[in-house]
């Protein structure tokens, strides 16, 4: 079966995609169904998940597990009756917003020490990363405090501070070593032609590194639309995001996994879909092939 | 939407550095370029941290405002002398963190290397490898715990039962719980991983590949000779990259095992969600929380020693 | 190209915008109110429940107008949340005073300690002289839980105990006999005749950790079997003869009658296991009945559910008693509209308003009410288990749990804030026996210390 879809779709999906071909010599058939049986297997708990959000409850403990049945909108049905704008909504912002400042921090930062690295210099950069290493457990009270009087406990700002500082360190990491792929030649050509700093970054290392910066501007927005913990214990009140938006299907009833599969695709999914869409340009990014 | 940010920066950044730069008069560039950065990071993850520190040394039950006081180094006492599960904690974080990042990074070696050549549906192919790194951590843990890995109703066993007759049905989460949570971390962590060495095998010349076949070499020969060679320092920053993010993972633990059966799948930012918020235990929640950042900091400090190559290199 | 990938991605986010704009407008529809309230009341409550399946439906009903009918000025903003997520949100909000919620759920457990730090806000005055509230109704059983020096500081909104369900057809084909008040050894009896792993377990119970899941049944075991965790010095006493059997059983119990996976099951996937027909017998909650007898809910059995009373073996049963609760924040802002809230959810009234809006019983509350269970419509919707529900609440005496004297109060769970980590990890220790990492002994062992450890840091032994 893995073959047959092999054959009947490449075609079409390249255009779909457009874009430059990865680079790769052409492979054997027994690598293509090597390769798709591994890529079912590691994408089928996704698959499950997605069909089991189209099976009544009972379909849902079945066994054995069918792949093909008629499916039924009732879980989809009880989920829309709760109104999942608002979480969508502050997921969205929360992570675009953190994102963008993370850019907007991140890009000079990163681009300083790439390229006009201060003294200590990896000492910074090892600040930067050792930051990750506190457990986000062993701060919340410290935090619940700190929000609880500057008025930020319950607002998608409290969660656009966290999530912008969980994120910088990857990012400036991520950006410097792209920075770095600038070949000096260019830079030095520009500065004999007197350009300043400000040009120098948007004229030439900006447009040059652009994959890089989408690429890590998607892996920021994925990790802040899938935090848990910071939105549990510091935004429920007020401003859920759609994690806590889904695991409110974990507890209620008895029968439960077809509402909560329905609900993880529902959280899922626009995560999913930008993922898809943007995974040349993660790959991209993170090779720099631009630069060359 | 990448065009409207760089655009943001451009002016915000014009208009900052104007001011900064007034004020800085003649630092060097490259300082006052990381500081607004270095100066956020700070302020957000110090002042917090500051007083996690300072709750370390209290005797503090959020329940029992009552007998808040300050005791000095007890809470550290309690927890190196007295607490069985701190001493499991650090050996289940070492064996998960290890774990999880080898078979993860060899995982991602083997995705990669597969949609590295051309083959019908490549695409499609990387598509579906990727799609688990992009899955809420949340809702992977509990696709695993009960569609696929449920003793009674999961496809795991279900599988198991209808490919080997007679074969048990392990109940995974009981009897492996070590095991069944690396899973998970490893499917979720090794799409990461092939990204990181896909983009290294990408910036492979073509060339080079080319002279390699051309002397006949196998795939096999050209993987071994050509494309792990360059690969070595693109896996060495999927390490620690991957390092710094599954030591911190808890969700999955959370709702895959709470951290047992016992102690068993305890690690040691999950001991600190144990005692904050389950336990409401601030004053050792904080002092675990303050062991992990030392404990973190030597051990990076060693690895990053260990792969200063990558930081000159990459 | 490039370009065009970005516009893609462009494309997509003005896609979403418009879904995420579009607000929903708030229903606030105002009508002709009993006389005796005072609908004018102003104010925005912040509102925080626990998601269970009773609270979603006071969250439709709220979403749908039916508080603004009598209080069209009140705004009520409803945060819900699973049982962990939301008790982590309100024990912090609470304990540090932040004022996030002007009105929360709570159990029993912390009511009485909570109005000891001066955290919640009596209500039992103003609420005994309304007469249309009808405080007498509620269960003295239920009020002596949520009760500090005299005053009441929460109110229920349904109330539960302990039983025993079981497959009536099981126990006909094997011409077994489930008296009517069991005791743990012909419990035992029963799950050994009908245990049979391919097709239904003998016997299920909470494995789950957690000081809430199976430390909730474990407890009441513990109880029955005349053991205790905590002598009246203090002494941790899970080690002490009675203790310590009732453990083992509960744990070899489960290891010979129980479901694959027990140590993963709590309430939920228990009820689950039982409506799929694959336990014979289970001891739980009483708020399961209502559950299991409904045809939606458990289409194959739900004629063939038996009821008994929690076993029995030193004392006559457990005495659990757990009540789900509307408590108000003492630093509110709106204690007035809080407690017209307050008193709505947890009023008769409310009780009608969610059966005739739903057409039936399912998700009402129960189990706190006396006019509950004289109510005819309930009385032959719940005719086989309304009164051993209604007895077993009654009989249930969490002040004086145990066999022998302790120090602490409470039936399921041992009163002191240290609980919720000591009832953690315990559990944890046992749901490693339950596995086999370590022996039963061990486990007791291990709890046994891990009890007198909290009772040293916690002050509680001189």
């Amino acid at each position: 079966m893995a073959t047959q879809i092999a054959t009947a779709r490449p075609a079409r999906r390249r255009s779909l995609l457009g874009g430059r071909a990865l680079t790769g010599d052409q492979a054997s058939p027994l690598w293509a169904i090597v390769a798709w049986v591994v890529a079912i297997l590691a994408f089928f708990p996704v698959l499950y998940m997605f069909l089991t959000g189209f099976k009544t409850e009972s379909a849902a403990v079945e066994l054995p597990p069918k792949l093909i049945f008629k499916p039924t909108f009732e879980n989809y049905e009880a989920i829309f009756s709760i109104n999942f704008r608002p979480f969508f909504r502050n997921s969205l912002v929360a992570s675009l917003v953190s994102t963008t400042i993370v850019m907007l921090l991140g890009v000079p930062a990163a681009y300083g020490l790439a390229l006009h690295p201060p003294k200590k210099w990896k000492d910074i950069l090892f600040f930067f990363i050792s930051t990750k290493f506190l457990p986000p457990a062993g701060v919340i009270v410290p935090l619940y405090i700190i929000y609880r009087d500057a008025k930020l406990l319950g607002t998608v700002q409290g969660l656009i501070i966290l999530y912008t500082a969980m994120n910088l360190p990857l990012a400036i990491w991520m950006l410097r070593s792209f920075f770095e792929e600038v070949p000096r030649d260019v830079l030095d050509a520009a500065r004999v032609d007197g350009a300043g700093l400000i040009r120098e970054m948007i004229q030439i290392i900006l447009p040059m590194t652009l994959p890089g910066l989408v690429a890590t501007a998607f892996i920021a927005i994925i990790f802040a639309w899938n935090e848990f913990f910071f939105a549990v214990s510091l935004a429920a009140a007020g401003t859920a995001t759609v994690p806590i938006f889904m695991v409110r299907f974990v507890t209620s009833e008895g029968l439960f996994w077809a509402k909560l599969a329905a609900s993880s695709t529902m959280a899922v999914l626009p995560i999913v879909l930008l993922g898809w869409i943007a995974q040349r340009q993660l790959v991209r990014g993170l090779s720099m092939g631009a630069v060359k | 939407m990448a065009i409207t940010e760089t655009r943001l920066e451009q002016i915000s950044h014009r208009r900052a550095r104007n001011s900064v730069l007034r004020w800085l008069g003649n630092q060097p560039i490259g300082r006052v370029l990381v500081l607004p950065a270095l100066i956020y990071v700070i302020v957000v993850t110090q002042l917090p941290f500051i007083l996690t520190v300072w709750y370390s040394f209290q005797r503090w039950n959020l329940q029992r405002p009552d007998r808040r006081g300050f005791i000095g180094l007890g809470n550290y006492r309690t927890i190196l002398t007295r607490d069985p599960a701190f001493r499991e904690a650090i050996v289940n974080t070492v064996v998960f963190v290890v774990a999880a990042v080898i078979l993860s990074l060899l995982l991602g070696l083997l995705y990669a290397e597969l949609v590295n050549h051309r083959f019908p549906g490549r695409g499609i192919v990387r598509t579906l490898l990727i799609t688990p790194f992009l899955i809420m951590p949340v809702a992977a843990a509990l696709t695993w715990k009960n569609m696929m890995l449920n003793p009674n109703f999961g496809v795991v066993n279900w599988v198991l039962r209808t490919t080997i007759p007679g074969s048990p049905s392990p109940n995974w989460l009981g009897h492996f719980p070590e095991a069944s949570i690396i899973g998970v971390l490893v499917w979720r962590w090794a799409p990461f991983m092939m990204l990181i060495l896909l983009a290294g095998m990408q910036s492979i010349s073509e060339e080079v590949r080319e002279a390699a076949r051309v002397d006949g070499a196998t795939v096999w020969q050209e993987f071994r000779d050509i494309t792990l060679p360059h690969l070595y320092r693109f896996m060495q920053l999927g390490g620690l990259l991957g390092t710094v993010f599954i030591v911190q993972e808890v969700d999955p633990l959370y709702m895959m095992t709470k951290g047992g059966p016992g102690n068993a799948t305890t690690t040691l930012p999950y001991l600190v969600f144990r005692k904050a918020i389950e336990g409401s235990n601030i004053g050792q929640a904080a002092a675990v929380g303050v062991i992990v950042v030392i404990l973190s900091i030597i051990v990076i400090t060693l690895l990053l020693r260990a792969l200063d190559r990558v930081l000159k290199e990459i | 190209m490039k370009t065009r990938r970005l516009l893609v991605l462009l494309a997509l986010v003005a896609l979403m915008v418009p879904l995420v704009t579009a607000a929903a407008a708030r229903p606030v529809a105002a009508q002709e109110a009993s006389p005796q309230v005072n609908t004018e009341i102003s104010g925005t409550i912040d509102v925080g429940m626990v998601g269970n399946p009773q609270m979603v439906a006071l969250q439709e009903l709220v979403q749908a107008g039916e508080f603004n009918k009598i209080y069209p000025n009140i705004q009520v903003n409803l945060t819900v949340l699973p049982e962990n997520e939301i008790r982590q949100t309100i024990t912090q909000d609470v304990s540090t005073q932040a004022g996030q919620f002007d009105v929360f759920t709570v159990g029993p457990f912390e009511v009485p300690l909570w109005a000891a730090n001066g955290w919640l806000e009596e209500v039992g005055e103003e609420v005994a002289a309304d007469p249309s509230y009808d405080l007498d109704d509620i269960f003295d059983s239920m009020k002596a839980g949520l009760t500090y020096e005299g005053g009441l500081y929460a109110l229920p909104f349904y109330g539960e105990s302990a039983m025993t369900f079981y497959r009536k057809d099981l126990f006909e084909a094997a011409g077994l006999e489930m008296p009517e008040r069991p005791t743990w050894d012909q419990i035992a009896e029963f799950a050994e005749a009908l245990h049979n792993p391919d097709e239904v377990y003998g016997l299920c119970l909470r494995g789950l950790p957690g000081w809430g899941e199976m430390g909730a049944p474990l407890t009441t075991v513990i109880n029955a079997f005349g053991g205790r965790w905590f002598d009246e010095n203090w002494n941790a006493a899970l080690a002490e003869e009675d203790s310590a059997a009732a453990i083992r059983f509960y744990i070899e119990s489960l290891q010979k009658w129980g479901p694959p996976g027990v140590e993963q099951n709590g309430f939920t996937e228990t009820e689950t296991l039982f409506v799929q027909g694959k336990c014979a017998i289970w001891y739980d909650a009483t708020s399961a009945a209502e559950l299991i007898t409904d045809p939606q809910e458990n289409p194959n059995y739900y004629q063939q559910v038996g009821f008994a009373y929690g076993p029995s073996k030193k004392l006559s049963g457990g005495n659990w008693l757990w009540s789900w609760n509307f408590a108000m924040a003492a630093n509110s802002d709106a204690k007035e509209a809080a407690l017209a809230f307050m008193k709505w959810a947890t009023s008769k009234e409310y009780v009608k308003l969610v059966v005739e809006s739903e057409g039936g019983w399912g998700r009402a509350p129960t189990g706190h009410r006396a006019s509950i269970y004289s109510d005819p419509d309930y009385q032959q919707r719940a005719a086989d288990f309304a009164q051993i529900v209604l007895t077993a609440i009654e009989e249930a005496n969490p002040n004086e749990p145990t066999e022998d004297p302790v120090p602490y109060t409470g039936g399921q769970f041992v009163r002191i804030p240290e609980f919720q980590q000591l009832g953690n990890d315990v559990t944890q220790t046992f749901a490693a026996a339950i596995v086999g990492d370590i022996s039963i002994d061990e486990a007791i062992q291990q709890a046994n210390d891990l009890a007198n450890q909290v009772a040293i840091e916690g002050g509680y032994q001189e």
